[in-house]
């Protein structure tokens, strides 16, 4: 897998507050990746997505974009900030645009591309995130689903490599949640790394193969989400709950643990409706 | 490009118009094509209209009078070394300049509630209007709609809580809401700034246009209409002389 981005000891503070917002950061995101981000409000997930955006420029370390560092010149800004796109927590605050089709021009037109070929891109990120029927619609008229959609287009049109969504969720409906996943898989399928900030413990372990977690603006932990979550101090300071299927899995002595309820009952075996037994008893005893 | 034009034109042919009734006839004129063309119901073009029609009653009213050192006209009232005069000529300017208003206001409205502001700042780029200047025009546009949503929510929430129960309780609630509204719409900004920033934004803001099919029929019905505007208003009888 190839390096997309590389922080090293990346440190970043506001400047009306003393304390550090973001602190000795280091990590490293390759192409195809799927990561979660865990941490409770506060913790610097979304300082930390804008700083890989380039949109804060940090006090102290380094950002590296395909091994290069930047020098925070415009040219590698824009470089930076076409190859990394930032979808944001609401999408009220991305869209500007009077209808659809032009909110998902607004990227490619700051590339300076063709007209021929932005039309190409966003006739392409409207039907990916199908809004092809929408995309004379205003915005403002959309509900809160779609608007995430056009939001996920807007930034898919200007192709980048690796996409950090800031809480995605926050706000959607469940058929809708569903819907994002879907779209989420949709874009790993396209090569693109994603990674997702979230309060959603059980979307983490379900759809990340990487877990990020950070508190009070230092990276905590960085691996697979059974070496995090089966750090219990680790867990609780960072003001975590664990996952259900993980914590039934732990119980019942499953290996590997499911990440999904297909995984947990793959042909149904147990389940009787109106019946109170669901599972055998767990092999401790419980 | 063509809407604008008409629009424009109309405008100029108000300014220049001799005769009230052609500023008259134009709101008319303006009033029929946002109604048939642009399908803005009636009702929403009457409201939108309540403050400009407001403003020129308040500007008429201040037109019908002049000052001078002597008693004349219609009706006169002495102010201080001087009379504050209403003359048969004051009232004849108010009349044609109020219509003259008018018509230029209807072509104005016309024009905003029928072309996007997109499409306007497009034009205006295209007649070599400076980028920065559209860019501005367009950010202020769309931050209008920003504080105005602002308020809207704040105003709910406080009626939901009774800061409207009497006159007292509105005038504090209503000081709170306008003394939250700029910061709160300013970080508003600043998060809709940071989203422009992160796809590479260059201070022009530019979008793609949509793809228009010309309507030669539209444009010839358009260039007729304004050349019969300015043919009446180079052909009618001047107003009696001011």
């Amino acid at each position: 897998m190839d390096e997309i981005l590389r922080l090293k000891d990346l440190s970043f503070r506001y400047e009306e507050e003393k304390a550090w917002a973001l602190k000795e950061v280091s990590l490293s995101i390759s192409s195809g990746e799927k990561i979660a981000v865990l941490g409770n409000n506060g913790a610097g997930k979304s300082t930390f997505f804008r700083c890989c955006n380039g949109i804060l420029r940090p006090k102290e370390g380094s950002l590296y974009l395909k091994g290069e560092k930047i020098s925070w010149k415009k040219k590698e800004i824009l470089n930076l900030r076409q190859s990394v796109g930032l979808i944001f927590q609401e999408a009220d605050h991305q869209l500007i645009a009077g209808t659809v089709a032009e909110e998902v021009s607004f990227g490619p037109m700051n590339l300076k591309l063709s007209e021929q070929e932005v039309r190409n891109r966003v006739e392409k990120a409207l039907a990916a995130m199908e809004l092809l029927k929408y995309q004379e619609k205003a915005p403002h008229e959309l509900s809160g689903g779609e608007k995430k959609r056009v939001s996920i287009a807007d930034i898919l049109a200007m192709e980048p490599e690796l996409m950090l969504l800031d809480e995605p969720a926050s706000s959607l409906d469940p058929v809708n949640q569903s819907l994002l996943e879907e779209n989420l898989e949709k874009l790993h399928q396209k090569g693109i790394a994603l990674v997702v900030a979230t309060h959603d413990v059980d979307f983490a372990w379900r759809w990340a193969k990487r877990i990020l977690i950070f508190h009070q603006g230092r990276l905590v932990a960085d691996g697979r989400g059974e070496e995090i979550f089966a750090d219990e101090a680790l867990i609780e300071k960072s003001g975590l709950k664990k996952p259900l299927l993980y914590e039934v899995g732990k119980i019942y002595g499953i290996s590997p643990l499911p990440k999904t309820l297909k995984e947990l009952l793959p042909d149904g075996e147990g389940i009787s409706s109106g019946s109170a037994e669901i599972l055998p008893a767990p092999s401790d005893g419980r | 490009m063509p809407r604008v034009l008409f629009c424009l034109g109309m405008m100029v042919t108000a300014v220049c118009s001799a005769h009230p009734f052609l500023g008259a006839e134009l709101s008319v004129v303006m009033f029929l094509w946002a109604r048939v063309y642009g399908k803005v119901p009636v009702g929403k073009y009457l409201r939108m209209f309540r403050l400009p029609l407001g403003f020129l009653a308040l500007s008429g009213l201040v037109l019908l009078w002049e000052y001078s050192g002597v008693r004349e006209g219609i009706l006169s009232f002495s102010v201080g070394p001087g009379y504050l005069s209403m003359t048969r000529e004051t009232v004849l300017r108010t009349i044609l300049v109020t219509f003259r208003a008018l018509g230029a206001v209807s072509a104005l409205f016309a024009l905003g509630m029928t072309t996007p502001v997109t499409e306007l700042t497009g034009v205006l780029k295209r007649l070599h209007c400076p980028d920065l200047i559209c860019s501005l025009m367009y950010l202020m546009y769309r931050y209008i709609f920003l504080m105005y949503q602002v308020h809207g929510n704040m105003k709910q929430a406080a009626e939901g809580r009774m800061g409207y129960m009497d006159y007292r309780t509105s005038l504090r609630t209503t000081a709170g809401i306008y003394g939250n509204l700029l910061a709160y719409s300013y970080r508003q900004a600043g998060a809709n700034f940071d989203a422009m920033e992160s796809r590479c934004f260059d201070g022009s803001v530019r979008f793609l246009s949509g793809k228009y099919r010309k309507d030669w029929r539209k444009t010839v019905i358009l260039v007729i209409l304004v050349l019969l505007e300015i043919g009446i208003c180079i052909c009618w009888r001047s107003w009696p002389a001011i």
